[in-house]
């Protein structure tokens, strides 16, 4: 609590507080044939009710006083702590702190120094294995803090630094006077000026890859360039060799000179988006050991095949559609593994219903849905001169994509089966040469293939553990609830510190709330 | 006056007497046994002959006997004065109805039965201090007439019976019987009028009007009260051990005032001003008649 808001507070009770009084003070009027034995009576009870000795004007200074007393206990006070700042130390348990023998046991005697030179409530600690965990918030004691560090430990793979940094900073929101302390395995530089940087080892040469992308080409989507960024660390540059290979087939092979703290990118272009495994790997004079290789799956985005049922022919609106995408093909390839999307008449099993033409009709504005298929779809002046014909919107069937209140697409609210309806539409028509309807048939054909919506970029920790692991949250340890990383620096308190407020907040409504019921009785006479 | 005093009010008023133990010297002849022996009916004492006693007196009989001039001593009967103090202050005339109609009732049935008994009855009404008195008119027809500047009477100020005493006093009247018919809710509290009563050299006779209300006051809460006389605000909560204590302190003060009256052997009536003072006073003395010790 900062000094302004408790005495901003201390104002707000002084306020509730006369308010209370005034109303104390309000007494009826009476007139009485005397007041000699009332007097008597006043001195007398006066004499022995507590609350009748905490009258008017004393009453107010009194209940005043206890009530900043209450504050400022709430305020947690410390003596003599008034100038120590809020610390939030960073504990990276990367895969850098596996470098040397010594440097984690370092790294965790600097994070105890840290820790020591604070009161309780004015450290929190964080690590990262490679993803932020909370070890101790400030409202905890040290006690369970010892027994969480004995359970860390260096992991084989990097620490997501600005993640971690990011979840330290949230921490301090609300904090003045704040830092954060971030205990590393090497001097680095975060660009933050109230990060510290405690670096547990020294400096050594090591080459590393930062992280791989895979670009699809725009022309076709089934082939891309995988591209890599490697850096190097140390005392003096040096010559890094960089390998991209596929099955143990060298794909690119360089051998290039680093500075310390430069980075540099490697591509490899024209690469089919298969489905197969690329290894990025760099060697120097490494003294760290995991951080050097990455390995990194491509898509999956073999060509489409779509695949009449029945025999039947494609409309030539849908065909002039399919011929315009390079992922997808009418051709039978055999003995491809291909990826088919069936197309036919109702009640055929096809994933897109070939509807009969109906006759043509005025133009029509199409509308799309909210939904993520459909979304973003722009058909500026787009109309259509046949009307589809009404589609049994029946069984569960949500239309995604409309024409004039006909749906052209449906997506089942129980099976999220997805259905396309292809009218007739004259291939001469605009409508069918509108980027959107393009870009709307290619959603919906990636879709059926399950062409699966993957992130294209990785960081080396991403690839290395799962698919999933694109999001970083801050866990802590047992026995303590999740909460999320909150996004940039100055966010909202986290929950933990949320929690704490409600309990104060509470505790400051039961106060008020028995200053006010004993106001009450007081009036009504009943406190004797 | 009508109202206040109803015709059978003043027949039965006509009908009462008061009679004291002994009557001081001075006055005239009335109904009363003087402390003074002379001339009257009754014998009360010898006494040697002194040179200048009127020797009609002298009982020849005892000096045929001894030898010795004595002279036979008769009690007179003579008036008593009756000084009534009527309490006008403003608390006799705060509630409704005003307990200051009881006391004029009050003061009315000792105005009536001292005049049927041939007594001079004053009444001084008082507030913060002794009014001019008014004496009624030695006879019993008189009575309505009195009455009717008796229901005259109004409110005027705060009560300071001490300095009322202490005025009655330095008027220096024929001793007597002084009836103060009042609250006695002096501001300055009980024990100050005690001691000023206790140095008066007249009988006392105290006619206290009270109200059930007095005893149980039916207040609550959160309260600003208010003097009706002195104006004095005094803010308590009245919760029921402030009515306890309130309790307490008025019980403390009937007591004192109950108190003066055994030691002193005074006279001391309490009449509720919300019942029926001449009933009231009909019960509490044997045959109508009131009687003061000492």
């Amino acid at each position: 609590m900062s000094i302004w808001f408790f005495t901003g507070l201390a104002v707000l009770t002084a306020g509730v507080l006369a308010a209370l009084q005034y109303l104390r003070i309000r007494p009826r009027r009476v007139r009485v044939i005397t007041s000699l034995f009332w007097q008597q009576a006043a001195d007398q009870a006066r004499a022995r009710n507590l609350f009748e000795r905490f009258r008017h004007p004393r009453t107010y200074l009194l209940l005043l006083a206890a009530s900043l007393l209450v504050l400022l206990a709430l305020a947690k006070p410390v003596f003599n702590a008034a100038h120590q700042p809020h610390r939030v130390i960073v504990l990276e348990a990367g895969l850098a702190m596996t470098a040397t023998d010594n440097r984690f046991d370092n790294a965790l005697e600097l994070t105890r120094a840290e820790v020591a030179s604070l009161d309780d409530d004015r450290v929190a600690v964080i690590t990262a294995d490679p993803y932020p965990c909370l070890l101790k918030h400030f409202d905890e004691s040290l006690a369970a803090l010892e027994d969480r560090l004995a359970r860390v430990k260096a992991v084989d793979t990097p620490v997501i630094r600005e993640n971690t940094l990011r979840a330290a900073r949230s921490m301090l929101a609300g904090h003045e006077n704040g830092e954060v302390v971030l205990v590393s395995a090497q001097p680095v530089t975060t660009g933050d000026d109230r990060v510290r940087v405690l670096a547990a080892g020294e400096v050594v040469d090591n080459a590393f890859v930062l992280s791989a992308v895979f670009v699809p080409d725009s022309a076709d989507l089934t082939r891309g360039a995988f591209h890599c960024r490697a850096g190097f660390t140390g005392k003096q540059g040096g010559k890094v060799a960089v390998k991209v290979s596929r099955a143990d087939k060298p794909l690119l092979e360089q051998s290039v000179e680093f500075k310390p703290g430069e980075v540099k990118g490697f591509s490899v272009s024209g690469l089919a988006a298969d489905g197969s495994v690329l290894t990025a790997s760099v060697t120097a004079g490494d003294a760290v050991v995991g951080d050097d290789r990455v390995d990194f799956q491509l898509p999956d985005r073999r060509r489409i095949q779509v695949v009449p049922v029945d025999g039947m022919e494609l409309p030539a609106g849908l065909t002039a559609v399919l011929d315009s995408l390079r992922e997808v093909t009418t051709k039978i390839a055999e003995g491809a593994n291909l990826p088919v999307v069936r197309v036919g008449q109702a009640g055929s099993g096809a994933d897109i219903l070939i509807q009969p033409a109906t006759a043509s009709g005025e133009l029509m504005a199409v509308r799309p849905s909210g939904h993520a298929l459909v979304a973003g779809l722009v058909f500026e002046d787009a109309v259509c001169r046949a009307p589809a014909a009404p589609l049994d919107m029946g069984n569960g069937n949500l239309p995604l994509l409309l024409v004039d209140g006909s749906a052209l697409a449906t997506v089942n609210s129980d099976s999220s089966q997805l259905t396309v309806c292809q009218t007739l539409f004259n291939e001469d028509a605009s409508f069918v040469r509108r980027t959107g309807y393009m870009v709307f048939w290619s959603k919906i054909l990636h879709h059926l293939a399950g062409w699966r919506n993957e992130p294209l970029t990785l960081s080396p920790a991403q690839a290395s553990r799962s698919a999933n692991a694109a999001s970083a949250s801050l866990t802590l340890k047992a026995g303590m609830g999740n909460f999320d990383l909150p996004s940039g620096t100055g966010a909202a308190a986290p929950a933990e510190s949320g929690t704490h407020l409600v309990v104060w907040q509470l505790l400051l409504a039961a106060a008020l709330a028995l200053m006010v019921l004993e106001a009450i009785l007081n009036i009504r006479g009943r406190i004797s | 006056m009508a109202e206040l005093f109803p015709t059978e009010f003043i027949a039965a008023v006509s009908r009462m007497r008061l009679t004291a133990g002994a009557v001081p010297r001075g006055g005239r002849h009335a109904e009363h046994g003087a402390v003074q022996v002379g001339a009257g009916m009754e014998f009360r004492d010898f006494r040697a002959y002194m040179p200048g006693d009127d020797i009609r007196r002298i009982d020849w009989n005892f000096y045929r006997r001894s030898g010795r001039l004595f002279l036979r001593l008769f009690e007179e009967e003579r008036d008593l004065p009756v000084y009534i103090l009527l309490d006008r202050s403003d608390s006799m005339f705060f509630e409704a109805p005003p307990r200051a109609d009881a006391a004029k009732q009050a003061a009315a049935v000792l105005i009536g039965a001292a005049l049927n008994q041939h007594d001079r009855p004053v009444l001084y009404p008082f507030g913060e201090a002794l009014n001019e008195g008014f004496p009624a008119i030695p006879h019993a027809r008189a009575l309505p007439a009195t009455l009717e500047r008796l229901a005259a009477i109004g409110p005027a100020g705060p009560t300071n019976l001490r300095a009322v005493l202490h005025r009655l006093r330095a008027l220096r009247l024929r001793r007597g019987m002084v009836a103060i018919v009042s609250d006695f809710f002096d501001p300055a509290g009980m024990d100050a009028l005690v001691e000023s009563m206790h140095g008066m050299p007249h009988k006392l006779l105290l006619v206290q009007l009270c109200r059930e209300s007095d005893a149980k006051p039916h207040l609550d809460g959160e309260l600003s009260i208010v003097d009706c006389e002195t104006g004095h605000d005094l803010r308590v909560t009245v919760t029921p051990r402030t009515v306890e204590a309130y309790q307490r302190a008025y019980a403390d003060f009937q007591e004192k005032l109950l108190e003066f009256a055994s030691k002193r052997r005074t006279g001391y009536i309490t009449l509720d001003a919300d019942g029926d003072v001449l009933e009231e006073f009909m019960s509490m003395f044997a045959d109508g008649v009131i009687t003061t010790r000492g």
